[in-house]
């Protein structure tokens, strides 16, 4: 055995992953070998400062519990606005059917949120008020499933393709349902998402800049 | 149910309270790997805190399939590998240089006589180990790392870093020989330890 193989088998010593073969032939290099010894000797001692833990700051706890306090509150912020968006929606929908209908004035005031009796389709649309027009112009929406999708590649360590809906490719592949009711699918290949992302422009959430990599998903999130 | 699993679950369910006792079980190891990584604590203060909002974030979709130990270093070494990419990109015109096997070069160490005279021997190691840490490259570091600090099997290892544990344990063995290298040629790392010479057979 040559010194260099003696450092392997020095090291996995230390982590106690060597095997008993492995330890009867390091022990027989080390009787013949005082350099190795050594060298074991000093593997040791560093091994008591490498093993060391240290202490972090201690506004450590308190920093990441404001920022997770303040995100949890702007999520149940966005939240509101998504279902304000939808409300006046319905109330658009409503006063664009009264509109046609032939009835203006009284549904159309019940709304508060939209002005004006709307008796024409474009003019009521134009004049949405701003949180839906906010939830409406695609913007919002993506930064509403940003955090979650970045989330989501970070904590299953994959590559994750976002669809509006689902597309051919994800045909057959398994999937699962989310609490939101988005699907989450396991695409066959590694490369994917990438695929998707290049196919149909989905937006590409990656667990790291090239990191480790355990797969690839689709979420599909219907709109 | 361990009583990790349970404070995962409430955590999981929107609890605050339970994910800071989570934190406080592994923010020593969670913040040390950082250090090691970055090799500066301000750097490591905002990885450890960025490693954290993502575990919070991540967790909702934790599936208990990895340990959660395991699941926590993976995100952390992520956390590291992504700030030392963008590091390196931003010191593309720096004098590093890597060899063949994807290792930084040596680089001098700080002068230990810049040090403020009242600091011990110990602290002195310390930061001598340090300088030492920060010449590796850093997927050897953080597999070193991984098995010093957080005390994962080469197989745990290997899971994060998509290796072998073949692989894991030649990387481990080269990044302890370099570093003992380095701490026997700068200062005087090994003095007190090279005292009892022939202890070294005794602790096989």
């Amino acid at each position: 055995m040559t010194c260099e193989e003696a450092l392997l088998l020095l090291s996995g010593h230390l982590d106690h992953e060597n095997t008993p073969e492995e330890e009867i032939a390091l022990q027989a290099h080390l009787s013949d070998c005082g350099t190795c010894r050594r060298v074991l000797q000093e593997l040791t001692a560093m091994e008591q400062e490498l093993t060391e833990l240290e202490t972090p700051p201690e506004d450590l706890t308190e920093n990441v519990m404001k920022m997770i306090t303040e995100e949890a509150a702007k999520g149940k912020k966005r939240r509101t606005y998504r279902w304000a968006g939808l409300i006046t929606a319905a109330a658009l929908a409503l006063a664009i059917g009264v509109g046609t209908l032939g009835l203006p004035g009284e549904a159309a005031q019940t709304t508060g949120n939209v002005p004006a009796p709307a008796c024409m389709v474009q003019p009521a649309v134009a004049s949405a008020p701003a949180e839906f027009a906010l939830e409406d112009d695609g913007i919002a929406v993506q930064s509403e499933t940003e955090p979650d999708a970045q989330a989501l590649a970070d904590s299953r360590q994959a590559d994750i393709a976002v669809l509006r809906q689902t597309v051919p490719e994800l045909e057959g592949c398994p999937y699962e349902t989310l609490e939101d009711g988005s699907l989450l699918y396991t695409l066959p290949e590694n490369d994917g998402a990438v695929e998707l992302s290049r196919l149909y422009g989905a937006e590409l959430y990656r667990p790291a800049d090239g990191g480790a990599q355990n797969g690839a998903l689709a979420l599909v999130v219907p709109d | 149910m361990t009583e990790e699993q349970t404070l995962i679950r409430r955590v999981q369910g929107g609890d605050h309270e339970a994910f800071a006792h989570l934190m406080s079980r592994y923010e020593k190891q969670v913040y040390t790997l950082c250090l090691r990584m970055s090799g500066h604590e301000e750097d490591a203060r905002d990885l450890t805190q960025e490693a954290f909002l993502k575990a919070w974030r991540g967790l909702r979709f934790y599936q208990f399939e990895a340990s959660f130990s395991t699941w926590l270093y993976r995100l952390t070494s992520n956390v590291c590998i992504d700030f030392l990419r963008k590091q390196k990109r931003q010191n593309t015109v720096s004098m590093t240089l890597e060899n063949e096997e994807g290792e930084t070069e040596e680089q001098e160490l700080p002068d230990p006589a810049a040090l403020p005279e009242e600091q011990t021997i110990q602290r002195e190691q310390k930061r001598l180990l340090y300088g030492a840490i920060q010449t590796l490259d850093g997927e050897f570091r953080l597999a070193l790392t991984l098995r010093a600090v957080e005390q994962l099997s080469y197989e745990e290892i290997g899971e994060i870093l998509n290796l072998k544990p073949g692989t894991v344990k030649s990387r481990i063995a080269r990044a302890r020989g370099k570093l003992r290298k380095i701490l026997a040629e700068h200062g005087n790392f090994f003095c007190t330890a090279s005292s009892n010479q022939e202890e070294g057979r005794d602790a096989l």
